[in-house]
């Protein structure tokens, strides 16, 4: 492709109670219903429905994960974005158990 | 001039109301300050999800889907959202009174059939003159999941099955706490396609050239996600409306607060005037009694 690559993603992640994750990073992996799926940025523009795993994410070599319970994802070049049906993420759990 | 202990009683049961007032601003303060919560919290899922629906059809082009399939209206169904409980101003009637208007001009040409959600819709509709369908009045807000995916699914069966041929919502949207917003919305057929093939009706008019993939293909990816826009819709409407019930609330709570409040104002200044009269007299009475001894 002749296009430059964006250096970015745009990662959303929303879920119907409220917005889990709004960055920019280098690399997304969405557990799709057939398995993994890596996305770099320029990757081509995919609709996918996701099933049940772990989103895991890159951003400057500091790797984050999100467990997701079925949704879906739509994949542009620049960006990313997750609706997905869990409620709470990893943060949310750690946090409330150190309160 | 009215005696002294009637304005007393009065200033009593005036004081006595706005107590109550007082308690249920209070109440529906908090009420409202969690649904606000809700409702802003879930925003960017609401706004979001519509347009990567909207995305997602316009790169599939056109996509015969019986949720997409338009249709003479003939057979209309009118779902009206409505709280349970009263005393919020005009929150209500306003909304009452746009679905009869409603119901008038489409009862006209079409068959209207109405679903009620809420007492108050049930006490001004469920006669006899309305086609009724379905009706949910028990504590609107326990109305959780459950029966709301229901109600959903029900609908989108209706109108798969052909048996309405447009579904619409009124309901009461939280726009600000001042005044809620009076939203009808045709929720069935999904229309945002529309818009889309206004683009031209071939298939390659995708942004950024490239036609998109999709995991698992656009007819099973489609078909579960224009049931779920349909049923996430129905959340979303019934949180804004739960939300700006209790703004009405507790504006209107407010305002009688501050009525009564006036009023006892006016009754104490009504009371120390009587009171201060009946004293002038007495010490009138007085000084004329001991002027009259002391002339003779």
């Amino acid at each position: 492709m002749s296009q430059d690559l964006p250096a970015f993603l745009k990662l959303k992640v929303i879920c119907p109670k409220e917005l889990l994750v709004d960055e920019e990073v280098q690399e997304v992996s969405l557990p799709s219903l057939e398995g993994y799926l890596g996305i770099l940025p320029g990757h081509r523009p995919l609709f996918v429905a996701l099933g049940l795993g772990l989103l895991t994410y890159k951003r400057s070599n500091k790797q984050s994960e999100l467990p997701v319970q079925g949704g879906y994802a739509e994949v542009l070049p620049d960006r990313v974005l997750v609706f997905t049906e869990q409620g709470k993420d990893e943060k949310n759990k750690l946090s409330e158990g150190q309160g | 001039m009215p005696a002294l202990i009637d304005l007393r009683r009065r200033i009593k049961s005036v004081r006595n109301t706005q107590q109550i007032t007082q308690a249920m601003k209070t109440v529906s303060t908090a009420k409202f300050k969690k649904a606000q919560r809700e409702v802003l919290q879930s925003r960017p899922y609401w706004h979001t999800f519509p347009d990567f629906l909207r995305n997602a059809i316009s790169t599939a082009g056109r996509v015969p889907h019986p949720l997409l399939e338009r249709r003479e209206e003939e057979k209309v169904i009118l779902v009206i959202i409505t709280s349970d409980k009263g005393l919020s101003g005009a929150f209500n009637s306003n909304l009452l009174g746009a679905a009869q208007e409603f119901h008038q001009e489409k009862s006209k040409s079409c068959d209207l059939q109405l679903i009620l959600i809420g007492k108050k819709a049930a006490q001004q509709f469920n006669k006899p003159a309305y086609h009724v369908g379905r009706m949910y009045t028990d504590q609107t807000h326990l109305l959780a999941g459950e029966d709301l995916k229901d109600l959903s699914r029900f609908l989108i069966q209706q109108y798969i099955y052909c048996r309405t041929d447009a579904v619409y919502v009124l309901y009461n949207e939280f726009k600000s706490i001042l005044a809620p917003r009076i939203a009808l919305i045709k929720l069935l057929p999904i229309e945002m396609i529309d818009e889309v093939q206004g683009l031209g009706d071939d298939n390659a008019a995708v942004p950024t050239g490239l036609l998109p993939d999709w995991e698992p293909g656009i007819f099973p990816l489609l078909g579960v996600l224009l049931p779920k826009y349909i049923e996430m819709q129905f959340v979303h409407f019934f949180s804004e409306s739960i939300a700006a019930e209790h703004a009405a609330r507790m504006i209107a709570m407010d305002n009688a607060t501050k009525n009564a409040e006036d009023l006892i104002e006016g009754l104490t200044l009504e009371l120390n005037k009587i009171r201060q009269a009946s004293i002038t007299k007495e010490l009138l009475e007085i000084m004329t009694a001991v002027e009259a001894l002391a002339k003779k």
